[in-house]
């Protein structure tokens, strides 16, 4: 979207602007560099399987629980995780540093080695991810594009408006959610409210 | 567990209809104007009989205080809305993408 895409352009970024007290730079959802930038395409591919695999069990601990933002070395560790070698102490090690962050069930997801993973209504062969159109791609950086918009915009409105949020009637979640037709916002319910 | 569908077509803000976009650029503007230091020029409210490009208007001056506001609450650039990938079109979704990525450097 255009307009959204060139106001960052027009911000102030001076670093004076940015109150004291920000927190440490963390996402709801792996930034789309994660996917873009990686260094080979072997790794790009063990990205998107991971993030496959574990995007529900994610989805649902962020409804489930108040799990907070990761921060960006957090989610590539993840990411980078590689199934066949979990048992390695280095990678024990890492896995070890993800469960802490992400919980043991939600990392236990990326042991079960499906054959096949629902990414909304697309089920794809996880075998096949190599050769993934790049539609499939797209949609699969839309929809994380989709879930960190949606989570950092109820984030800075309950920071902002801290007064509102308090009064257990606010109908702020619901303003939020016309916003989107989304089904996203069925986790932004259980998640704050 | 439902399954969530791909949207076919951009929806909400990013919608192509005019009289869809403004209802969701007018619920953006409303949830907004909560926030401190938000633009007097940005009080009043999308009326239905708004035209497109003032529409276009509103939510470029919106995004630009989201994103500014955004920054200075946490010192980093927002993850911003995007259309959906289309073939024809996915060269410049991921021309997006990659100037996204950008953004952190």
């Amino acid at each position: 979207m255009f307009s959204w895409n060139v106001a960052f352009q027009d911000a102030d970024k001076n670093a004076n602007r940015v109150r004291a007290n920000a927190p440490k730079m963390a996402y709801f959802f792996p930034h789309l560099a994660s996917f873009v930038r990686g260094d080979s395409a072997e790794r790009k591919e063990r990205y998107i399987h991971n993030w496959l695999v574990s995007r529900s069990a994610w989805i649902t601990r962020l409804s489930a629980s108040d799990a907070s933002p990761v921060p960006p070395r957090s989610w590539c560790d993840f990411l980078n995780l590689i199934p066949a070698t979990f048992a390695s102490s280095h990678s024990g090690q890492q896995l070890q540093a993800s469960a802490n962050i992400f919980g043991p069930s939600f990392i236990k997801t990326t042991h079960e080695e499906p054959l096949e993973v629902q990414f909304r209504d697309l089920t794809l062969n996880l075998a096949s991810l190599g050769t993934l159109d790049r539609t499939t791609k797209g949609k699969i950086l839309w929809d994380l594009y989709e879930h960190n918009f949606r989570f950092e915009l109820v984030a800075l409105d309950r920071l902002l408006c801290p007064q509102i949020w308090l009064d257990p009637n606010n109908n702020r979640l619901d303003r939020i959610r016309q916003v989107s037709l989304s089904v996203i916002n069925v986790v932004l319910t259980s998640l704050f409210l | 567990m439902c399954v969530e569908r791909f949207p076919i077509k951009n929806e909400g803000m990013a919608s192509h209809e005019s009289q869809e976009k403004r209802h969701y650029i007018e619920t953006f503007r409303v949830i907004l104007s909560a926030w401190p230091a938000f633009p007097v020029d940005l009080e009043a409210s999308l009326l239905p009989s708004a035209v497109a490009t003032h529409v276009w208007v509103v939510e470029k001056q919106l995004a630009r205080f989201y994103t500014q506001s955004f920054f200075n609450s946490f010192g980093r650039p927002p993850i911003v809305p995007h259309l959906i990938p289309n073939p024809p079109l996915l060269s410049s979704v991921l021309g997006v993408i990659d100037f996204s990525s950008a953004l952190l450097t």
